[in-house]
């Protein structure tokens, strides 16, 4: 992973810090501002921050921990800490602690991220994320110290930061817009110059520089921490200028290394954070992101595109295979059963086919129950000897005719008997009762003359078609 | 504008909808495509099944047409108005009859009745129906007539299960009453059905 802090002087100084997995490598890079070696690095993961007099600080306490209920109630207070108009928030959480949650709420107008952008715009950078210079100070100095309470001066040559910070967390941050380059025409002596020995009177502007950094100290609470000076000096020597006037702040005077590019040290460090200050909200949203937030969604939609036209075709020509197998049947058996015939298409041949099919089965074959059937049945039956059939009529009460092809062959029997009435009855339920001659659908009648019984029954459909 | 968009949470809704739309579609059409499989393979089935039904059927079909066309159209006539019934007692009272002292009128007019064609199955036809492949008649029998078991078997025989080529027969009605001991009246009715070449 890579990160570039710029931090935006007289000229660019650049951070280029790589992350592996146990190895942090540092490049740092000084460059004109019109410098067009400088855009090299703009395509990398870049972060700009916003001075301490472009941002408001505040602190925000939220008497809840419940993640939903501090989403609801987040926005509404912070809202309520500042009247600006199109402002922008960023809330930092900083701790939970006896069931209330602590924000620091970073507040800055449209107006000055606006004119931040433009800027830089005009000398071709996007930056991905704009922070704050104060909090990249402070993870400069977080990376190389193990202070949870300092100063930060950092003195550059167009401008000067103090911070000032308690727990880890930043509590007062002052910018004062000027820095060495400011304070004489001494630029290029390569001696180092004690501020103590030059006569006020004699550089305004190294008088106002003074007034402004006193007025930021006495601001501050008179503990004395350590006071950790980064930035370009220039011909200046700070220290003893600051150990006589503000001994009482200051119990240790630090000077780390690489402290000249302890701004974009610190703004790339602050990128590389999961929960890095971010202004380029809303309309401010980086084009770049965006970009290449359409770029992932058309790749994944494309790629989602030829996965599902993969699959179509890998699945659709297992149907194909499948279907062309089953045809190459069909066709077998077509031509076996139809034999050759112009028709080239399945639905022709299976529409044949059925027509064929249909012309097969011809709705003359008698399929009833014949007149010597009826009378085998009957003479077949174990009570015949024990009865005297005195009439038989047989009757074809419905079969297929020219008008009404589909009526069905139906028989009718009727019989008048004389026996004992109880083998009349019994040769009666016998019928009632077969069911490999009589259809049973049809109810078997019964009827009771002087001296004799009518039974009647239907006979059922013959399954092996004689006639 | 686009930002704007962007930052919409409902836009990652959307985003997200159209990404399964491929995924939706490519869905559809193969089911689309697998029904349509399955309606061949069932329709295939089926034919085959009907095919497997109608195979004896077919058979059966063409039997039955061989048997029935181009047949003798004056069947009924030539094989069944033909027929003499109660043969039995015509050769009882033949010897009866011719002797010379024979005075008995009543067996004299049942001799007859019997041997001069007064005992003889006859029909009318009704208006016959054609259509393309056959012609139908309705067969009505004049007259009731007397019928002995055997002369039954023998016209059952003829008309129902003779195996030569004839004029498909169904009786349509058939009314049979005992008269004495192994006489029976008879009535019937036909369907004749021609078949064309």
């Amino acid at each position: 992973m890579q990160t570039v802090g710029i931090d935006i002087d007289d000229g660019l100084k650049i951070a280029l810090v790589s992350k592996s997995k146990n190895r942090q490598k540092i490049d740092l890079k000084e460059f004109p501002i019109e410098s067009e070696s400088v855009k090299l690095f703009y395509k990398k993961d870049t972060c700009t921050g916003l001075l301490a007099n472009e941002y408001l600080l505040k602190e925000l306490k939220i008497p809840t921990t419940n993640k939903r209920a501090l989403q609801k109630t987040l926005h509404f207070q912070m809202s309520t800490l500042s009247h600006l108009k199109d402002r922008i928030d960023f809330p930092l959480f900083l701790k939970k602690e006896n069931n209330n949650s602590y924000f620091s709420i970073f507040t800055t107008s449209a107006q000055t991220l606006k004119s931040h952008l433009k800027y830089l715009k005009k000398i071709s950078i996007d930056p991905d994320v704009v922070s704050t210079v104060p909090s990249a100070l402070l993870e400069f100095v977080n990376s190389i110290a193990q202070t949870k309470e300092g100063i930060i001066l950092d003195i550059s040559k167009t401008k000067t930061t103090l911070v000032f910070f308690k727990e880890g967390q930043i509590k007062e941050s002052f910018a004062i817009s000027s820095g060495s380059n400011d304070l004489l025409p001494v630029k290029s002596s390569k001696k180092k110059v004690d501020l103590l020995s030059l006569s006020i009177e004699t550089n305004r502007a190294l008088e106002t520089f003074i007034k402004k950094l006193k007025s930021a100290f006495y601001s501050l609470e008179k503990a004395p921490v350590e006071l950790f000076l980064t930035g370009e000096h220039g011909a200046f020597d700070f220290l003893p200028f600051l150990n006589e006037n503000f001994s009482e702040w200051i119990s240790k005077i630090t000077v780390p290394e690489k402290g000249k590019f302890a701004i974009a040290i610190g703004l790339a460090f602050e990128r590389a954070k999961p929960n890095c200050i971010q202004f380029r909200q809303k309309e401010f949203y980086p084009k770049k992101w965006l970009k290449s937030i359409l770029f992932k969604y058309c790749s994944l939609f494309a790629f989602s595109i030829l996965g599902c036209l993969s699959l179509y075709l890998y699945k659709s020509s297992l149907l194909d295979k499948e279907e062309a197998h089953i045809t190459k049947i069909f066709n077998k058996e077509y031509s076996i059963a139809v034999g050759e015939s112009n028709k080239s298409t399945f639905s022709q041949k299976y529409a044949h086919w059925n027509k064929e099919l249909k012309k097969s089965s011809l709705p003359y074959l008698f399929s009833g129950a014949s007149v010597s059937d009826c009378l085998l049945f009957l003479e077949n039956h174990p009570l015949i000897n024990e009865i005297e059939v005195k009439k038989i009529n047989y009757k074809l009460v419905s079969f297929p005719k020219i008008g009404s092809l589909k009526d069905p062959y139906k028989v009718q029997v009727q019989m008048e008997i004389v026996a004992d009435k109880s083998v009349a009855r019994k040769f009666y339920e016998d019928l009632s009762k077969n069911t490999s001659f009589i259809d049973q659908k049809q109810k078997c009648g019964w009827k009771n003359y002087e001296n004799s019984y009518q039974i009647t029954f239907f006979c059922k459909p013959s399954t092996q078609k004689t006639q | 504008m686009i930002e704007k968009i962007l930052q919409e949470k409902r836009f990652y809704f959307y985003a997200l909808t159209i990404l399964f739309i491929p995924l939706l579609l490519t869905f559809f059409f193969l089911q689309q495509k697998e029904q349509n499989v399955q309606l061949k393979r069932q329709k295939i089935e089926s034919i085959f099944r009907k095919a497997r039904k109608s195979h004896p059927q077919k058979e059966a079909t063409r039997l039955f047409l061989e048997k029935h066309t181009g047949v003798d159209k004056s069947y009924v006539e030539k094989k069944i108005e033909s027929l003499s019934f109660l043969q039995a007692e015509v050769e009882k009272l033949t010897p009866l009859v011719n002797h010379p002292g024979f005075k008995e009128e009543d067996l004299s007019k049942r001799y007859d009745f019997l041997t001069k064609g007064k005992n003889l199955l006859e029909f009318f036809e009704e208006q016959p129906k054609t259509n393309s492949l056959c012609k139908e008649t309705a067969l009505k029998q004049k007259k009731p007539i007397e019928i002995d078991q055997k002369d039954l078997v023998t016209l059952l025989d003829l008309i129902e299960n003779s195996d030569e080529k004839k004029p498909q027969l169904i009786i349509r009605n058939l009314s049979l009453v005992k008269r004495e001991e192994k006489t029976f009246t008879l009535k019937m009715d036909l369907l004749k059905r021609e078949f064309n070449q």
